[in-house]
Parts: C-alpha cells; sequence; structure tokens
C-alpha cells in the first residue's frame, strides 16, 4: 500500500496509520467473524496489522483507507496533551481522528 | 267327694214330718199358694226371680196338698177297711218319702174310685215335679249362663276400663306434653320477634355503615384518581420545564455567542451586545423560574405520592373494612331470613299445638265420661254377677229338691241310678268293671261311677272319658279306700230310696257335682253293693237345654 | 481606564475570565471521543466547523486539580497568536457572561467580579509551557 492512511479503531477511538507501515493485516480468530481485510466498520475483534519494521498491532477494526484526509498538523501546544508518535488531527465522517506519524506508536487503551 | 252339710232348706223339704191338720184350712192354704204360683208363672219374664217364685209357691202348694191329703186320709185310715187304709196310708207315706213310682204302684192296688183318684193325685203331683224338675234344670243353665257372661262382660269391661285408663293417662300426657310445646313455641315466638326486630335496627345500622363506607371509598379512588392525574400532569410539567430549561440554556449561549460577536464587532456591535445581554437575562431568568417551578413541583410530588401511599393504605384499609361489612350485611340477611323462618315455625306449632291442645281436651273430656260409664257397668256387672251366682244357687237348690222325687223321667237322676242298680247282677264282682265302664260312658254328666260292695270295698269304678288322663291316681286311691264311714253309704244301706248328697267340689274336675247313690237289693231285701254317681252339675243342667 | 469585554466561565467554585476576542464560540453538548493515552489535561476530540477540534481542561490548564467528570461547555478559543493562532476547545463547567474588565486585569491575571476573585486568562500564552 502506497499513501493514504489506513484508519482503524482502537480502543474506541480513531487512528491513522502511514499505510506503507502496515504490510499485512492477518485476521486472527477468537471470537465472531468479519469480512475481509479493508472491509469498513467491521466490528470483528481480533484484527491483527503486521507493521513493516516487525512489530504487531492489534486493531479492532479496520475501517478504510483514507487518501485524501485534510491533515492539521499538531501544534507543540497540542503535541504535548497526544500520545507520542501522533503527528496531526484529521475528521473522517464527521469523527475526529488521529494520524500517527510513520514511527509513531499508536498507544494501548 | 268330701261331705258338706246338707242346705237348711233341703232339711226343711225331705225331713218334715207329715202332720195331720184342719181340711179347711189346708185346703185353703193350699188354693191360696197355688192360685199365686200359677198367677206368677203365667206373669214371669225371662230375667227376673219370678219364675224360682213361681216353683217355690208350687213346691210349696204340693207340700199342703201333701199334707192335706194325708190329714183327710188319716182321718179315713180309722175306717173299719183297716187294710185299704193301710195300703193307701203307706202311698202316702211313699208319696210323703218322694218315691212317687212306689206310690203309684201302691195306688193302683186300692178299690177303683180311691185309686182314681189317688193316682190321679199321683200323676198331677209327678207331672208338676216333673215340670219343676225341667225348670229348675232351665234356672241353673240360665243361671249358669247368666253368670259366665256376666264374668265374661265384667273382665271386658275390666278390660275396657284398664284400656280406657290407659288411653286416659296417654291422652293426659300427650295434652301435657302439647301444652308444654305449645308454651315453649310461645315464648320462642317472642323471642324471635324481639330478635328479629332488633335485627332489623342491626341489619340498618350496618347497611348506613357499608354505604358510608362505601362513600368513603369512592371518595378515596377520587383522591387517588385525582393523584394519578396530579402525578401524570406533574411529569408532563417537568418535561416541560425540561424543555423550557433547555431552551433557556441556548438561549443563553446564544445570547453569550451575540455578546461575543458584538465585542468582536466593536462599536457597531454595541446595541448588539445590549440586545444580547437583554437576552442574557431573559434566559437567566427562564432558568431560575423553571428551577423554581421545579423545586415547588418535585416538593408537590412528594406530598402527592406520600398522600397517595396513605390515600392507597387507606383504601385497602377502606376496601378492607367494607369487603367486611358486606360480609356481616350478608350475614345479618342470613341470620335475619333464619329468624323468620324460626319465627314462622314456631307461630305454626303454637297454633297447631292449640289446636291440638282443644282437641286433646275433647278426647280426654269423652275418655273421662267413658270411663265413668265403664265403672258403673262394672259395678252393674258385678251385681249381675253375684245376683246370677245366687240364682244359680237357688236353682240348685231347687234342682235338688227335685231330684227327691223319683219319677219315671230320664229327668230324675233317682231314677237313673236305681236303673243302674237295677242292672248289677246277684253277685258283683265278675262283669262290674265292664257295667260301671259302660254306665259312664253312656252318660256325660257322669264324672265317676262306683260299686260299692256291703263292706265299702270299691268293686270296680270309672271316671268319665275327658277327665282319665289327669284321675289316674285319685282312681287308685279310690280303688283302695273303704266307703263304709261314708254317710251317703250308710244311707243307701239302710234305705231302699237313692240318696242325693249336695253339689261339692269334684276332686277330679273341681267343678260342683251332685252324688247319687242306691243300694242294690236281692231278691231277698238284703243289699249286695251300693252304686254311686259323682253327676257333674254343669253337664247335668245342660242336658235338655 | 480601558474595559476589554471577557467572558467569564466558571471552573467548579472558581471563576475565569476569557478574551472575548479570543473566543469563537460557547457550545454545550458537543460530542466528545476521549483518547486513551492522552495527557491528563485532553477531554477529548471533537468536530467544530468541520474541523477536528482538540479540547482541553481548562481548571486543568489553570493549574486545578480534582477534576472528576467531563466539563459540560466547551469554549471554542483561539490560543496562541498570529501564524500560530490554533482553535482549541476549553471545557468549563459554566459560561457565565460577557463582562467588561479593566484592560489592565489582563497583566495581572485576576480580576475582581462582583466581589469574586477571577482569573482572568492569557488565551496567547495559555498551554504553552515554561
Amino acid at each position: 500500500m502506497i499513501g493514504g492512511f489506513l484508519i482503524v479503531r482502537r480502543a474506541g477511538a480513531l487512528w491513522g496509520l502511514p499505510a506503507e507501515r502496515v504490510s499485512t493485516i492477518e485476521r486472527v480468530v477468537q471470537e465472531g467473524q468479519g469480512g475481509a481485510p479493508g472491509a469498513p466498520a467491521s466490528n470483528a475483534p481480533g484484527l491483527e496489522l503486521h507493521l513493516a519494521g516487525g512489530g504487531r498491532l492489534t486493531v479492532d477494526a479496520v475501517l478504510t483507507v483514507a487518501g485524501n484526509l485534510r491533515i492539521h498538523p499538531l501544534s507543540g501546544r497540542l503535541r504535548r496533551f497526544l500520545p507520542a508518535g501522533a503527528a496531526g488531527l484529521a475528521l473522517l465522517a464527521g469523527e475526529p481522528l488521529v494520524l500517527m506519524a510513520p514511527e509513531g506508536e499508536i498507544p494501548h487503551a | 267327694m268330701t261331705a258338706m252339710p246338707p242346705p237348711a232348706s233341703l232339711t226343711r223339704a225331705t225331713g218334715t214330718r207329715i202332720e195331720s191338720g184342719s181340711p179347711v184350712t189346708s185346703a185353703v192354704l193350699f188354693a191360696v199358694v197355688w192360685a199365686a204360683g200359677g198367677w206368677l208363672l203365667a206373669g214371669a219374664s225371662r230375667e227376673s226371680n219370678t219364675p224360682l217364685l213361681a216353683l217355690l209357691f208350687h213346691a210349696a202348694a204340693v207340700g199342703c196338698a201333701i199334707h192335706f191329703l194325708a190329714g183327710r186320709l188319716r182321718t179315713h185310715g180309722r175306717d173299719s177297711r183297716s187294710g185299704m187304709r193301710a195300703q193307701l196310708v203307706e202311698a202316702f207315706s211313699q208319696l210323703g218319702d218322694g218315691d212317687l213310682i212306689r206310690a203309684g204302684e201302691l195306688a193302683r192296688a186300692l178299690d177303683s174310685d180311691l185309686a182314681g183318684g189317688v193316682e190321679r193325685s199321683v200323676s198331677g203331683l209327678a207331672t208338676r215335679v216333673e215340670q219343676i224338675q225341667a225348670s229348675s234344670h232351665a234356672v241353673v243353665g240360665a243361671a249358669e249362663g247368666v253368670e259366665r257372661g256376666a264374668a265374661a262382660l265384667a273382665a271386658s269391661s275390666a278390660q275396657q276400663a284398664a284400656a280406657a285408663g290407659e288411653v286416659t293417662a296417654a291422652m293426659e300426657e300427650l295434652s301435657r306434653t302439647a301444652a308444654e310445646i305449645s308454651e315453649h313455641a310461645e315464648r320462642q315466638n317472642q323471642l324471635v320477634l324481639s330478635a328479629e326486630s332488633e335485627g332489623a335496627g342491626g341489619a340498618e345500622a350496618v347497611a348506613e355503615a357499608v354505604e358510608g363506607v362505601g362513600a368513603v371509598e369512592r371518595r378515596i379512588a377520587d383522591v387517588t384518581a385525582r393523584a394519578d392525574t396530579l402525578g401524570t400532569r406533574s411529569r408532563e410539567i417537568f418535561r416541560v420545564l425540561e424543555l423550557i430549561s433547555d431552551i433557556a440554556q441556548e438561549t443563553h449561549l446564544l445570547s453569550l455567542n451575540a455578546a461575543l460577536e458584538a465585542s468582536a464587532a466593536g462599536d457597531r456591535g454595541r446595541r448588539f451586545a445590549v440586545v444580547a445581554g437583554e437576552v442574557r437575562i431573559l434566559a437567566e431568568r427562564v432558568r431560575d423560574s423553571v428551577a423554581s417551578v421545579r423545586s415547588q413541583i418535585e416538593e408537590f410530588a412528594s406530598a402527592i405520592r406520600s398522600t397517595v401511599v396513605a390515600t392507597e393504605e387507606g383504601g385497602k384499609e377502606a376496601a378492607r373494612v367494607l369487603a367486611e361489612a358486606r360480609a356481616a350485611t350478608a350475614a345479618l340477611a342470613t341470620l335475619r331470613t333464619s329468624l323468620r323462618e324460626s319465627s314462622e315455625a314456631a307461630r305454626q306449632i303454637f297454633s297447631v299445638t292449640r289446636q291440638q291442645t282443644a282437641a286433646t281436651e275433647e278426647v280426654l273430656s269423652t275418655l273421662r265420661e267413658l270411663h265413668q260409664v265403664v265403672e258403673r257397668m262394672s259395678r252393674d256387672l258385678f251385681q249381675l254377677s253375684a245376683t246370677s251366682r245366687r240364682l244359680r244357687t237357688i236353682g240348685l237348690d231347687l234342682e235338688l229338691l227335685a231330684q227327691t222325687f223319683r219319677l219315671d223321667s230320664p229327668r230324675s237322676l233317682k231314677q237313673l241310678v236305681h236303673d243302674w242298680a237295677a242292672r248289677v247282677p246277684e253277685t258283683p264282682g265278675a262283669g262290674a268293671q265292664e257295667l260301671i265302664d259302660e254306665l259312664v260312658s253312656c252318660a256325660p254328666f257322669v264324672e265317676c261311677g262306683c260299686l260299692v260292695d256291703v263292706k265299702g270295698r270299691v268293686l270296680a269304678t270309672q271316671v268319665a272319658d275327658e277327665l282319665r288322663a289327669g284321675s289316674a291316681e285319685a282312681l287308685q286311691e279310690l280303688r283302695r279306700r273303704n266307703l263304709s264311714d261314708r254317710p251317703w253309704f250308710r244311707k243307701a244301706l239302710e234305705s231302699s230310696r237313692a240318696v242325693v248328697v249336695p253339689p261339692q267340689r269334684s276332686v277330679m274336675s273341681g267343678e260342683p257335682c251332685i252324688m247319687v247313690a242306691v243300694a242294690r237289693r236281692g231278691s231277698d231285701g238284703q243289699p249286695i253293693a251300693v252304686v254311686e254317681l259323682d253327676v257333674n252339675v254343669r253337664h247335668w243342667t245342660e242336658i235338655g237345654s | 481606564m480601558t474595559v476589554a469585554p471577557y467572558l467569564l466561565v466558571r471552573l467548579g467554585e472558581s471563576l475565569a475570565a476569557l478574551p472575548a476576542g479570543a473566543v469563537r464560540r460557547v457550545v454545550r453538548g458537543t460530542r466528545l471521543h476521549p483518547l486513551p493515552g492522552a495527557g491528563l489535561g485532553l477531554v477529548g476530540l471533537a468536530e467544530f466547523a468541520g474541523e477536528p477540534l482538540a479540547v482541553l481542561d481548562l481548571a486543568q490548564l489553570l493549574g486545578q486539580e480534582g477534576r472528576t467528570s467531563r466539563p459540560p461547555v466547551t469554549i471554542v478559543t483561539w490560543l496562541g497568536s498570529g501564524d500560530d493562532r490554533e482553535l482549541v476547545g476549553l471545557g468549563v463547567d459554566e459560561a457565565i457572561e460577557v463582562t467588561e474588565l479593566d484592560a489592565a486585569a489582563l497583566a495581572l491575571g485576576q480580576a475582581l467580579v462582583g466581589g469574586r476573585p477571577v482569573i482572568v486568562v492569557d488565551t496567547e500564552q495559555l498551554g504553552i509551557e515554561p
């Protein structure tokens, strides 16, 4: 995947990961069923993102890959209050989300 | 066969010596007595003693006749025809002894005109005596019949009296009981009437209470409904207040934002800022009012809630009271119905027992009358019984008197025993038992027959068929006994006439029996044996009736 | 003496004043999305006029402690100045009124309104670590 952000939901909030950071999305079977990776508004728990450079990230859902997000870069002021690795804010379908920098860690719940 | 002193009348009748008297006096006496007797006999009715009197008069007349004739003839006997006279005297002597047969025989041996006269007298006498015998027979029979009838009547009237007495007692008991029941029913009725009136009052009171409780209940229901309505309204009001509150808040924000814009607009926004301020104030006032109203309504709702709770409690209580009152009313109604029914029943009982009492009184009164009648009847019967017994005794006396005459008549016991004695052979012994058996069996009125030798030893004896079963012992005893000391035995031996012993109670049958005995004489005139009969008076008197 | 308009707000028991010029809008009942792992001053993320809005807790920023519930009113405020200006939501308990305060109050950092002390907030400096 090149460009865009992978929008995921994790711990009740929306996050945007640079698409190139994610190599694969794997379903981790725990309970319930889900759709194919990339299916929007899927509530199936147990999705695992395989990140480039190693590392895994478990997310609740993968909503979409958004390419045309209007990015609001974080000011120094706000950077203090947001998780490390957050690069900016955006809005997807009326819901605010935090965009992670390419090397930023999405914090746990 | 125990001896009994003969009655006085018999002594007079048989022991009188024939004495001579004035012929004129005798004739007049005879005529008067005979006439009186004839008159009484003609006018006699069956139920009175007059037949007896008539017979007595006749007998007296006969005595007088004999008296007269004997006198006359004794006078005549002084005549020279001494042989004829002696025969005549002998004939009348026989007549005087009652042996009319012998007298007749002797009379027939006299010369013709005397014989005729004497014979006529004898036969006339025989006829009269026969009549007397027949009548006395009838009298005794009738007297016995009357006595039996009277006894039966007395017994049944005694029973009736007893039964009537029992019925009376029962009726009196019934009457008392009915009176008690009546009294009781009356008391019951009174109680019921008073209870009924009280019950009516009680029922009214309960009905009022029920009505009152019902009204309370309705009011409570009313209140509860209103409280419900109020509750609903409060909730509505709260919602409205919420709405107003929200609007007030929004208005407030609006005023703030407007003020901010106005401030950004600088001087030009000043008037706008004033308006925004007023709007804000308005919004605040609305907010305060809402708060106030809300708190008031909260208080009100709380009060309503507690009222509703209390009312509901009260309502429950009222419902319970109502239910109880209704139950009480139902119970009272049942009680009143029962009381009415009971009262009605008591009234009916009272009425019926009163009727009963009246009827019972009537019955009792009738019974008492009946009782008195029965008692009188009982006394009358008792008297009648006594009278009939006397009658019977007189009848028997007469019978015996008649039996002193030996007649050629089946009614003459003396003749009967003479006939039987005649059949005894010169040497009794063999055949004696058969003879006695035959004699006893052919005479149903003979209870017992005996053949006794001159020494008093019983040669043969037999009792009537019906007595044979119970008399074996007595017979055995009799056979062993020696009767030589018996007066009738001695008299029979002495005399050529039959002896009649007045009635005594028989050992065999327990009934009165006449003893008749005669000596059988041989051709030499010496006694060979004595024939004795026990004649049952009742059976004897039943013959020919 | 010059006065300037300030928006008076309540934070718990205390009052604060924000320069009216810095306040874009007062909003209430806006949807706040909490962010896990965020700093204590961040109430959450919201949306305002088609843009994402970070909402900070004003009481927290002012150093007040003991905040328990989410502030119901959000003051959409310009923080910073010049090119550095950014819209940030400030969570407060109540927005009271727009009132005028002495211009010097800002420098003082506090004022008296109706006898009560009011913290005057310098929105240009707010949130900047010294």
